[in-house]
């Protein structure tokens, strides 16, 4: 609930602070450095472009006598060209004008450069023709000269030659002054008449007026190509294309301007609006923080007497538990010894059987024993009489005769090796007592934690002798005792457990059955199985039976507390107690005890 | 990482440096179609060595055979002495190598100037058939190799070895191949830089209109002409092929046909033999072909000789390898 409420409240955080920046940078997408910038490329572009027609009018006056500054706008231009389309990269997608203006542009610059290239090659040779033109045409007129000068007579068509050609350069350099197209038709007339007098020339001449000719005829082709070439360059509305783009340009900028604007109003109306929400929730917080000021307070009394009621409530959880443990001991050892109790009567009879036929024995042993004391004391006559045999014989014949006649008697009735048979007898009676008093003080032991090694097989057996009475005539035992290791355990807590569920499965026994109790090693643990064929535990009890003062028995006749005990010394043991069961069919007890720490290879040789 | 420093270009005369420094010596310039080479580019010595380094590795051609000094060697006047430059293969390609020296001051790039820039230039010998016959992919694996190429790289640009990253510092490296002349130096204003010969030499170079083309600080470099002004050049000499058509061939511009990139004439003596074709043996061969079929007039020995000295005034101090 309180995350949900956290996510809704961090939501609408993030969106309004969405909207803000969203507004912000609706305003901030106005770089004003970047318009001057674009502004600044244009209006450099334009300078360029200028001075790239100033140089390009300077060659071809032949003011400059070199191309480098016709070449070098090309990569300022280019450069500035690619800064415009970087810097203007947003402005494009906006508008397709703008777009179709540097389209338009970068298609004029082509042009121009392809138009300029073929300006420079032009006009380097129309120079070139234009500047060797008179030289060539003094060499042929001094030439020709030379050989008026060698003619005794004057040579007519030799004298018109040089003034053609002389009238030619003339003309020449007239129309390279003017560029006037009338001057054409005359020109070509000239260069024709003065090529058909080649073929009566000498070949000096006429090799130079060769020279002379083709001369001209490159400076007829290539002026007006050159002109042409200018006029095109210079008419390339490459500026006015210049100025369409910043217009385009500033259209766009203008919108973007406007929109930011109403932005910007938008923004100052939302960061009012969010200033009252904020003004808002300051007094809600500042409400809120007076409220938790005062809860606060009094938490702090709370918290003051919590501390001390804290620690006298642990004091008297402390004193309980210990009451706890030791009322815990005493039921433990009160549960013991009423299942003590309830094998007193058997046990007792065990102890009675052995007793009585003891003292049975030794009361037969002692009614006899007269008889052989008298034959005793009559042999101890013997040797006084011998002693006198010399004097009388006849007392020593019916000291004899007497004496025979008791062996006689004990012999004859098998006196002594009655009293032997008697005496084992009551050996073997006391052996069973005191291996029965041995087992009780085993059983009840109360130093319950000592902790030794033992071997279960042996415990069993101790307990099946405590248990004798119970099963005696009713339950046949059979054992199945597995090769086991010793396991560090409390033996007597162990026997108590073991004692419960022979005597419950006694108990579930209603004729005669049989109880098998089988041991074995299962890896680290110990496993004893105490399996009856009794009446077995109904479904709906089994899952009750480790529960404390839980029983089925009559009142008076159970603690109830035997099963949870048993499963209480398990646990502690680190074990597992598991019950299976099926009505008519009998129950299963598994007790699996860990073979425990002291399990080292000495302790098991000494088993071995 | 991009340290830019100034490299200075050796001057025979600290005098000359003065007068630059002590104010513009422009005046002299102003009046000449050809002016002098700059004191000083400004370009980042880092690349300058490691584009050294690439365009004297061979690995940049498909059998590692060829290098770009193989047709640009440095010590040849950045040419190779051959009318037709090979490649891999030992193939001859179609045309003679130009001169790298100086490159950077033509307004394009090749015989027909198909390449605006130095970096667009690279692409054409990487890839040509006859020249490196090569593939970026190829080169770049190579290169990725060699711990020198990926370290230079890395300190130099920050995303490594890349194609625009090769031919920047192919390009940069280029324009440190600056051959100022003891030409320059008497632009410049020392009179007595180059001798009485060179001088007249200069002056017909002028007069007879070779400056007409061959002007600006390369000595040409600037211009497309028609090769074959006054006369059919390609008709007489026969033989035409497709590299004859020059421009045409990337503009397809019927006006362009048979025009060329006027070469720079900087270092033109050591550069053996001439035009695209490779056709003209000596310089005097040179000259006077270009008397004939630009210039349209007959040139005398003795004015050729003197233009031919002139020329050899034009060859610079060549850049040492680092």
């Amino acid at each position: 609930m309180k995350l949900r409420s956290t996510a809704i409240n961090l939501i609408i955080g993030i969106g309004l602070a969405g909207v803000l920046g969203f507004l912000y940078f609706k305003v901030q997408s106005i770089n004003l450095d970047e318009h001057q910038q674009i502004i600044d490329t244009l209006r450099r572009t334009s300078a360029v472009n200028y001075r790239w027609d100033q140089d390009v009018l300077q060659t071809k006056l032949n003011i400059s006598t070199h191309y480098d500054a016709v070449t070098n706008p090309l990569s300022d231009l280019s450069s500035l060209k690619n800064q415009l389309l970087s810097k203007t990269e947003t402005f494009l997608n906006q508008s397709d004008q703008l777009k179709g203006s540097i389209d338009k542009y970068i298609e004029l610059m082509r042009e121009k450069d392809r138009l300029v290239e073929d300006f420079k090659g032009q006009n380097a040779i129309l120079h070139n023709s234009l500047h060797y033109i008179s030289t060539a045409v003094q060499d042929l007129t001094s030439e020709i000269s030379v050989e008026l000068d060698r003619l005794s007579k004057p040579d007519a068509a030799l004298i018109k030659l040089r003034n053609e050609s002389q009238s030619l350069l003339t003309n020449l350099l007239e129309y390279n002054q003017l560029a006037q197209q009338e001057l054409v038709p005359n020109l070509e007339k000239t260069i024709t008449s003065l090529n058909q007098q080649r073929d009566k020339l000498s070949n000096n001449i006429s090799s130079s007026l060769q020279v002379v000719l083709n001369h001209a005829s490159v400076i007829l082709k290539r002026k007006p190509e050159v002109d042409q070439l200018m006029a095109a360059i210079v008419n390339l509305p490459v500026s006015r294309q210049i100025d369409q783009i910043e217009q385009d340009y500033t259209k766009v900028y203008d919108k973007r301007l406007s929109e930011k604007d109403r932005y910007f109003s938008l923004l100052v109306v939302y960061a009012g609006l969010l200033l009252l929400l904020i003004a808002y929730i300051g007094y809600r917080l500042r409400k809120s923080y007076r409220q938790l000021g005062e809860l606060n307070k009094q938490l702090k009394v709370a918290n003051e007497t919590l501390e001390e009621r804290v620690v006298q409530r642990t004091e008297e959880l402390s004193k309980a538990y210990v009451e706890l443990k030791q009322s815990q001991a005493q039921l433990v050892q009160s549960e013991k010894m009423a299942s003590l109790g309830q094998m007193v009567a058997g046990v007792a009879h065990e102890i009675n059987t052995p007793l009585a036929y003891c003292h049975s024995n030794v009361e037969v042993v002692r009614e006899q024993l007269p008889e052989i004391n008298l034959l005793f004391k009559e042999f101890g006559k013997i040797p006084n009489l011998l002693d006198a045999a010399a004097t009388e014989q006849e007392g020593l014949k019916e000291q004899w005769a007497t004496m025979n006649a008791l062996f006689a008697s004990i012999e004859q009735e098998g006196i002594l090796e009655e009293m032997e048979v008697l005496l084992d007898g009551s050996l073997s009676g006391l052996d069973q007592i005191s291996e029965m008093v041995k087992s009780l003080k085993d059983f009840s032991r109360l130093d319950q934690r000592r902790v030794e090694n033992s071997n279960l097989n042996k415990n069993l057996d101790s307990v099946l002798i405590i248990a004798n009475n119970v099963l005696k005539g009713k339950v046949e035992v059979i054992k199945h005792y597995g090769d086991i290791p010793l396991v560090s355990c409390s033996p007597s807590q162990l026997n108590q457990v073991f004692l419960n569920l022979i005597v419950n499965a006694a108990q579930a026994i209603e004729n005669r059955g049989i109880i098998t109790i089988e041991t074995l090693a299962e890896g680290d643990l110990v496993q004893v199985v105490v399996k009856d064929n009794g009446k077995g535990i109904p479904e709906d009890v089994l899952p009750r039976i480790f529960d404390p003062f839980f029983t089925t028995k009559e009142i008076g006749k159970g603690t109830g507390l035997g099963l949870s005990i048993a499963y209480k010394i398990v646990e502690q043991h680190g074990g597992t107690i598991k019950a299976e069961s099926e009505i008519n069919k009998g129950t299963r007890f598994t007790v699996s005890i860990p073979i425990g720490s002291p399990t080292s290879s000495q302790v098991y040789e000494i088993a071995a | 990482m991009n340290i830019h420093r100034v490299v200075f270009i050796k001057m025979s005369s600290v005098a000359f440096l003065c007068a630059y420094l002590g104010g513009p010596a422009y005046g002299a310039e102003l009046n000449e179609p050809i002016s002098p080479l700059p004191l000083k580019v400004d370009l980042n010595l880092d690349k300058v060595s490691l584009g050294d380094r690439l365009f004297h590795d061979k690995q940049l051609s498909s059998d590692k055979t060829i290098s770009c000094a193989s047709c640009h060697d440095i010590k040849k006047g950045g040419a190779d002495h051959l009318p037709l430059s090979k490649g891999v293969g030992d193939k001859f390609g179609p045309i003679n190598a130009p001169t790298v020296l100086n490159s950077s001051f033509n307004f394009r790039q090749f015989w027909d100037g198909r390449a605006a820039t130095l970096e667009e230039q690279i692409e054409g010998p990487i890839h040509a058939q006859f020249e490196m016959n090569s593939q970026w992919d190829l080169i770049i694996s190579r290169l990725k190799t060699d711990p020198y190429y990926t370290e230079s790289f890395n300190k130099i640009y920050y995303n490594g070895i890349q194609v625009v990253n090769i031919k920047d510092a192919i390009a940069v490296y280029e324009r440190s191949l600056i051959t100022p002349s003891r030409f320059d130096n008497y632009l410049r204003g020392d009179k007595n830089a180059i001798n009485q010969d060179e001088i007249k030499g200069y002056e017909l170079f002028k007069k007879y209109g070779c400056v007409a083309c061959h002007q600006g600080k390369n000595v040409g470099g600037n211009m497309y002409q028609l090769f074959g002004v006054m006369g059919n050049y390609f008709k007489d000499r026969g033989n035409i092929s497709v590299v004859d058509y020059g421009v045409y061939n990337f503009t397809q511009d019927e006006r362009d046909r048979h025009k060329f990139k006027v070469p720079s004439l900087r270092n033109i003596a050591m550069t053996a033999p001439y035009f695209h074709d490779g056709s003209a043996q000596t310089l005097q061969d040179a000259v006077k072909v270009m008397a004939k079929y630009q210039l349209g007039r007959k040139v005398p020995e003795s004015d050729i000789e003197l233009i031919v000295k002139f020329l050899h005034s034009l060859s610079g101090e060549i850049p040492t390898q680092k």
